[in-house]
């Protein structure tokens, strides 16, 4: 937020507007390749590669605009507005959790992904416990903490690896 | 890879490992009855092994509950998403087909 001056400012303004495309982009890629292994909310989660990269590039506010504005676009654009709720849960806790692991300096980047999987998958499961008002929702706990370790560590590093192919911009 | 990425892991897979022992635990034999649930109270307790065919009411369109051979699957239902629909047939104690846009979760006892 107290950026130095208004051209740094402006840049990250631009810089997020860029990433909020490419998050959607990716997050629509993932949504033509169904993977359906019968357990719901089971995913690859492409969108977090972008939120992977730029956690170092960006400051906070800015990380959770690009979040709260690709779930929203994406669900207005491409439908399942019904979703919503979930997908703002599931991203906004993830990002807080990734945040907290990078500020503790103790993960690498794959860490941090993993992380960020798994509390995705956690919010939306909470989120729903919430609005289903059913314990039994948690049976789903298990195939999610794994399917987001999984996911977690996959694009974890593809993001370490983008980000070190990018460097400084 | 740092160390402590290798100790999340680790400690996130035991957990996962341990939940998965919980929820086996409530009930790994097969089960008896499907009771089903709607808008968070019991809408029909049915018996697992009569094939029967249930229209369950819902906003959109009526979900269709299949039990047939001991197993029990959502057929159809109105809702956007279909997760109740694709998912797979259940037939154990503590498994359930839940759909969240409809509040319906039908679950094995």
């Amino acid at each position: 937020m107290n950026d130095k001056n208004n051209r740094i400012n402006s840049k990250n303004v631009a810089l997020s507007g860029v990433m909020i495309a490419l998050s959607m982009l990716l997050g629509y890629f993932e949504s033509l390749v169904p993977l359906n292994i019968g357990v719901p909310g089971v995913k690859l989660g492409l969108a977090n590669i972008v939120i992977i990269v730029m956690i170092n590039k960006l400051p906070f506010p800015d990380l959770i605009v690009i979040s709260l504005f690709r779930v929203i676009l994406s669900s207005v654009l491409f439908g399942n507005v019904q979703a919503l709720i979930f997908s703002v849960c599931g991203a906004l806790f993830s990002l807080l959790i990734m945040y907290i692991m990078k500020r503790s300096k103790l993960f690498g980047t794959v860490g941090i992904s993993i992380g960020g999987g798994v509390a995705h998958n956690i919010g939306q499961l909470v989120c729903a416990l919430f609005m289903i008002g059913v314990f039994r929702i948690i049976y789903y706990l298990p195939v999610l903490l794994v399917s987001g370790v999984v996911s977690g560590m996959l694009i974890g590093i593809f993001g370490a690896y983008i980000g070190k192919r990018m460097g400084d911009f | 890879m740092k160390k402590a990425d290798f100790y999340l892991v680790v400690v996130l897979l035991l957990f996962a490992l341990l939940a998965f022992v919980v929820v086996r635990m409530a009930g790994s034999d097969t089960g008896e009855q499907v009771v089903i649930e709607k808008d968070g109270n019991v809408f029909k307790i049915l018996s697992l092994h009569e094939d029967t065919r249930l229209s369950i009411p819902a906003t959109k369109e009526d979900s269709v509950l299949v039990i047939k051979e001991g197993t029990c699957k959502m057929e159809s239902a109105g809702c956007p998403d279909l997760i109740c629909v694709k998912h797979k047939p259940i037939s154990h104690k503590g498994e359930s087909i839940i759909c969240v846009p409809n509040k319906i979760v039908v679950y094995i006892k």
